[in-house]
């Protein structure tokens, strides 16, 4: 990939990432003007900080009392680079897709800022939110629930340029769609074709070919290839890769197999119970894991290694190593929906074996005081902050 | 955490098991599917077997007709849309497609048992699990309800459910994924079935509970001296526990061999494909490899074989005949057991 | 092994449809077709479908040209005929086809004018009733939260109002109860069915991801409901209605029957039913006839729905 500057120096993460310069627009022609000011590649064109996002629980219909939240994201920070791809693992309900929601400005923010080019688009509305939403557009990953059936693929693709008329004059729509479908690998013919006469690779690919509609900068990618059948991942993937050197893209690309996100990603970010976990190169994660989610994750993904290129397959290297436990398995319900679940975890940590941790990992790599799991019949682990 | 207590229940062997060849086994299988757009062939002329204590993987995409093959095994094929124009069954040499509703009702949950993908839509959410485990010993055994409670305690147990006892009351949503599905594979164990078929089990659940899950469902099978039939599109899921691997392309087994043979040295350009698709570390940076095209649509198989128009070695041959399940040997002719390709170029996959 | 090859090929054969069947589909897929232009060509095949319609077409000529179909007078009495009007069943489409009444009036010419007011009764109402319930159960179930709970218990409210209680009730503050009158008091309490089945439909696809893809594009609140949610909605919603509007059929005729509804001199199925059966010992036939019309009409428009639904239905395709 683009050798970024920061990319193999120790990228600090939550909590302590850099200091973001904002931009301090006095009227919305500012903050539009800011908005659309080009960013040099490797500096951080989105910077994530301290994101919240609390599901309260309610009880009562009419008068609501809240109970209780799901803390569906708990504090997450980072910083996208302009031109990289930052991959974001982590186990179904961590809250990554809510990372996705939030980023897109989908979900409002319980706390926390998103940056986008020094300014802070959760607080943004009108003209400025709505060209920050045709710089960071969304690839979604169901393929089947993304398009809407009732449009043609001419309409689906060409729907951003109705919503940002200043894309593309009216004239020039179709040949801009047809285009879109070139760029993608479909043929340009199928415009008037509905979606459900495609297969999820064709229609992945007409959601990748919406999302580059209106020339975004950033892309955040849920999931974009685990819906869709074994051989027809890579082409997507490889897809991606292409368009991301030629139109510049920035990605966030979040997903749970570790080997694709391994293999598209600059840099990797491991989401456990709402929180960033850790976050760094991939060889960091994935070699000096200092998180024992990956002991199991780690090892499920990557293929062999280099210079054995089919050899070592006679081990299997693609299985997945079980993790004794599973995460928060005696916890009644899901993991997030605990109040205070963390705080009993850190107790028992308290009087847990610290020996049983892994040592301090490799310099650099953020780590925070994350419950990890709790396993049958073994204290549950935590990692302290690291060195 | 529970441990297994080896010693007590060895299984004794199964009484009426006089049949001494393979446990089940499927001859020249065909389903197709009625649709509007005309008929979609599902499968086309699938053949394999499952002894005792053997686990058979069938690995295919979408639309491979690994699913169907199975539905139509259990009997719980939508017939119509679905027809099965051809083929025979056979269970302990008994085929299955000319027996009654009747004697298949038996053999359902007694003697096949079936593992689903969604383990939550799968069960009851108004009944504990408990209660859901226990069904199956009053109905079919007529035990009490405290009785019955107490087997269903033991088989959270025996899937390693922790403190079973105390859970055994609770309802399906509250567990997690993965202890759900174990609990599908407790009640899929309930009646000590001969044979499991388990579509997709680990698919809907996390990398980290993935391992567990299939190796649980080894370690019981082996307990119990059970056929297996794991049905998957993820190459990395059965690596370890299958012993021979099916791959399935548009309704056919397009290559067969035990389970270390195939990652080795893929005889097939379809599971070649697959695996080569696979991230490799020594790749980052570089194009994946990609199987070109798209998986066949059903109503418009390919004709010849059905993976020539997205073969790298596609000849005139692939694309008028179709290949048959042949054998593959070594280079030099020796035999290598269990292993068949339906390729007409499996010489040059395999050794070239 | 090329034996194997060609037995195995030879079975292929045999399972495979003629091949001349193959490219029809082939070219029928590169058009494009639409998810209605697919219920279509499902609702084309469908003899439930096929017969419903041409009832139905029947019925809407005849309520647009009445005379096309008798030059006998519905109003129009000879007392020649009073009770002595057997039908004449041969002289089909003559004036004493189906017999008189006991005004001496053709029941085939009362058949035919009063189709004019059952149809339009069903049609107006259908149309109020889907046009406020769809708006109703749109809002409510996108924007949610207050306006929905608010808009809820509104629909509750009607919704727990006895249809034809309620319906006698608006119609009994009416002294002069025109068709319009009807079709007012039957929309008033028939909103509700399609504003739940709307807001249903609505809350499910407003967490499509198609919808939230055209938020993210900046898409404001009128372009995702009229461009996204509503034609998606509309399916469950057209059904419904088609169902009901048998059902509005049946109930203008219930009300006219008890006297709350249409009455003489406005012609209709109802009223002749009611009258006729009040001489059901000595003409059945006056009875009879509008019986059969109704029950037809309401038939074919349940037929009609059933077959949408059907044809709409994405688990059979």
């Amino acid at each position: 990939m683009a050798d970024l500057g920061k990319k193999d120096e120790a990228v600090d993460a939550t909590p302590n990432v850099t200091d973001v310069e904002t931009v301090d627009a006095a009227t919305e022609a500012e903050a539009v003007a800011a908005i659309e000011a080009p960013v040099e590649r490797g500096e951080p064109i989105l910077q994530v900080r301290n994101l919240v996002k609390h599901f309260p629980l309610t009880q009562g219909i009419l008068f609501k009392k809240q109970i209780g939240a799901v803390k569906a994201v708990d504090g997450v920070s980072f910083d996208l680079y302009q031109g990289e791809t930052l991959g974001i693992v982590g186990e179904s309900g961590c809250g990554k897709s809510t990372v996705a929601k939030l980023l897109m400005n989908l979900e409002r923010a319980t706390a926390g800022e998103v940056f986008y080019k020094g300014q802070d688009i959760t607080k943004l509305s009108g003209r400025a939110l709505k060209a920050v939403r045709r710089n960071i557009q969304m690839v979604f990953q169901d393929p089947y629930t993304s398009l809407n059936p009732r449009m043609t693929v001419g309409d689906i693709i060409g729907e951003p340029f109705d919503i940002h008329p200043e894309v593309a004059p009216k004239g020039d729509r179709r040949r801009k769609v047809q285009e879109l479908l070139d760029v993608v690998g479909l043929n340009p013919e199928y415009i008037n074709r509905y979606p459900h006469q495609f297969s999820g690779g064709q229609r992945q690919r007409i959601g990748i070919a919406r999302g580059l509609a209106l020339n975004p900068e950033i892309i955040i990618c849920d999931e974009p290839v685990s819906a869709l059948d074994v051989s027809v991942q890579a082409q997507v993937v490889n897809l991606m890769e292409k368009l991301q050197d030629e139109f510049n893209l920035s990605y966030v690309f979040i997903a749970h197999d570790l080997s694709i996100v391994r293999h598209i990603s600059d840099r990797v970010g491991v989401m456990y119970l709402g929180k960033m976990a850790e976050i760094g190169t991939d060889v960091q994660i994935y070699d000096h894991p200092t998180h024992p989610l990956h002991p199991g994750a780690a090892v499920g993904g990557p293929g062999p290694g280099p210079g054995s290129p089919r050899q070592p397959r006679a081990d299997h290297p693609h299985r997945r190593r079980p993790l004794a436990g599973e995460p928060a398995v005696r916890l009644p319900l899901p993991h997030p929906l605990l109040e205070g679940a963390g705080q009993v975890l850190h107790r028992d940590a308290a009087a847990g074996d610290p020996g049983a941790l892994p040592g301090p990992g490799h310099p650099g790599g953020a780590r925070i005081g994350v419950p990890l799991r709790r396993g049958e019949g073994r204290g549950p682990r935590v990692l302290t902050r690291g060195t | 955490m529970t441990t297994v207590d080896k010693t007590a229940t060895v299984p004794s062997p199964r009484e009426g098991d006089t049949h001494d060849g393979p446990l089940l086994e499927v001859r020249d299988l065909h389903v197709e599917f009625h649709t509007r757009d005309g008929v979609a062939k599902a499968v086309n002329g699938v053949n394999y077997s499952v002894n005792a204590g053997e686990t058979l993987a069938v690995l295919g995409e979408s639309g491979s007709g690994k699913s169907v093959t199975a539905q139509a095994i259990m009997g719980i094929l939508d017939m119509p849309p679905g027809k099965i124009p051809q083929g025979e069954i056979f269970f302990r040499g008994e085929d299955m497609l000319k027996m009654s509703y009747e004697e298949r009702r038996k053999i359902r949950g007694r003697k096949i048992a079936m593992i689903f993908q969604d383990a939550l839509s799968s069960l009851n959410p108004v009944l504990t699990v408990g209660y859901q485990l226990g069904e199956m010993f009053r109905v079919h055994h007529g035990l009490s309800k405290k009785d019955a409670k107490a087997k269903a305690i033991e088989l959270m147990d025996k899937v390693k459910i922790p403190a079973a006892a105390a859970r055994v009351s609770d309802y399906p949503h509250q567990f997690s994924g993965g202890m759900r599905q174990r609990i599908m594979i407790a009640m899929a164990l309930a009646l000590e079935p001969d044979l499991i078929i388990a579509d997709e089990p680990t698919t809907a659940l996390d990398v980290t509970v993935q391992a567990q899950v299939m190796d649980l469902l080894a370690e019981l099978q082996r307990e119990y001296n059970m056929g297996l039939i794991l049905i998957t599109h993820d190459l990395g899921v059965v690596a370890d526990v299958a012993d021979k691997i099916a791959v399935m392309y548009a309704g056919r087994i397009v290559e067969q061999a035990p389970v270390h043979e195939l990652y080795k040295r893929p005889a097939h350009p379809y599971t070649r494909g697959l695996l080569d698709s696979i991230p490799r570390l020594d790749q980052k940076g570089q194009e994946l490899y990609a199987i070109k095209g798209l998986p066949p649509n059903l109503l418009r198989v390919p004709s010849g074989c059905a993976f020539n128009p997205r073969c790298p070695k596609a000849d005139d041959i692939c694309r008028t005949e179709i290949p048959a399940l042949a054998p593959v040997t070594e280079q030099d002719g020796t035999e290598l057991p269990g292993r068949g390709s339906a390729c007409h170029f499996w010489k040059e996959t395999i050794h070239g | 092994m090329p034996d194997v090859t060609k037995t195995v090929a030879a079975v292929e054969d045999a399972v495979a449809p003629p091949s001349a069947a193959q490219p029809a589909p082939a070219k029928n897929k590169d058009k494009a077709r639409s998810l209605w232009g697919d219920a279509w060509q499902d609702l084309r095949r469908n003899p439930y479908f096929l017969v419903s319609s041409v009832l139905i077409f029947i019925l809407l000529v005849i309520t647009a040209f009445p005379s096309l179909f008798t030059s006998a007078s519905p109003t129009v009495g000879d007392l020649v005929h009073h009770f002595n009007g057997k039908p004449e069943l041969g002289k089909v489409g003559s004036e004493g086809w189906l017999g008189y009444d006991g005004q001496g009036r053709s029941v085939y010419a009362r058949l035919i004018y009063g189709t004019r007011a059952s149809v339009i009764v069903g049609i107006c109402v259908t149309l109020i009733v889907t046009v406020i319930g769809s708006i109703m159960g749109m809002i409510a179930g996108y924007f949610g939260g207050v306006v929905d709970a608010v808009l809820s218990r509104i629909t509750d409210i009607f919704f727990g109002i006895p249809f034809l209680l309620g319906a006698m009730v608006v119609l009994q503050s009416f002294t002069e109860r025109t068709v319009w009158v009807v079709v007012f008091a039957l929309a008033f309490l028939g909103w509700t069915q399609i504003t739940r089945v709307m807001r249903g439909a609505v809350i499910t696809i407003k967490q499509a991801d198609y919808v939230h893809a055209a938020k993210a594009l900046g898409a404001g609140t009128g372009r995702i409901l009229l461009r996204h949610i509503m034609p998606n909605a509309m399916a469950p919603v057209i059904v419904v209605a088609t169902i009901a509007l048998g059902g509005y059929i049946s109930a203008e005729a219930t009300l006219s029957y008890l006297g709350l509804g249409l009455s003489s001199p406005t012609i209709s199925w109802g009223v002749d039913i009611s009258a006729g059966v009040n001489q059901i010992r000595v003409a059945q036939h006056i009875l009879l006839y509008p019986s059969i019309m109704l029950s037809l009409t309401v038939l074919a428009f349940i037929m009609l729905g059933e077959a949408v639904r059907n044809a709409l239905d994405p688990k059979l395709r």
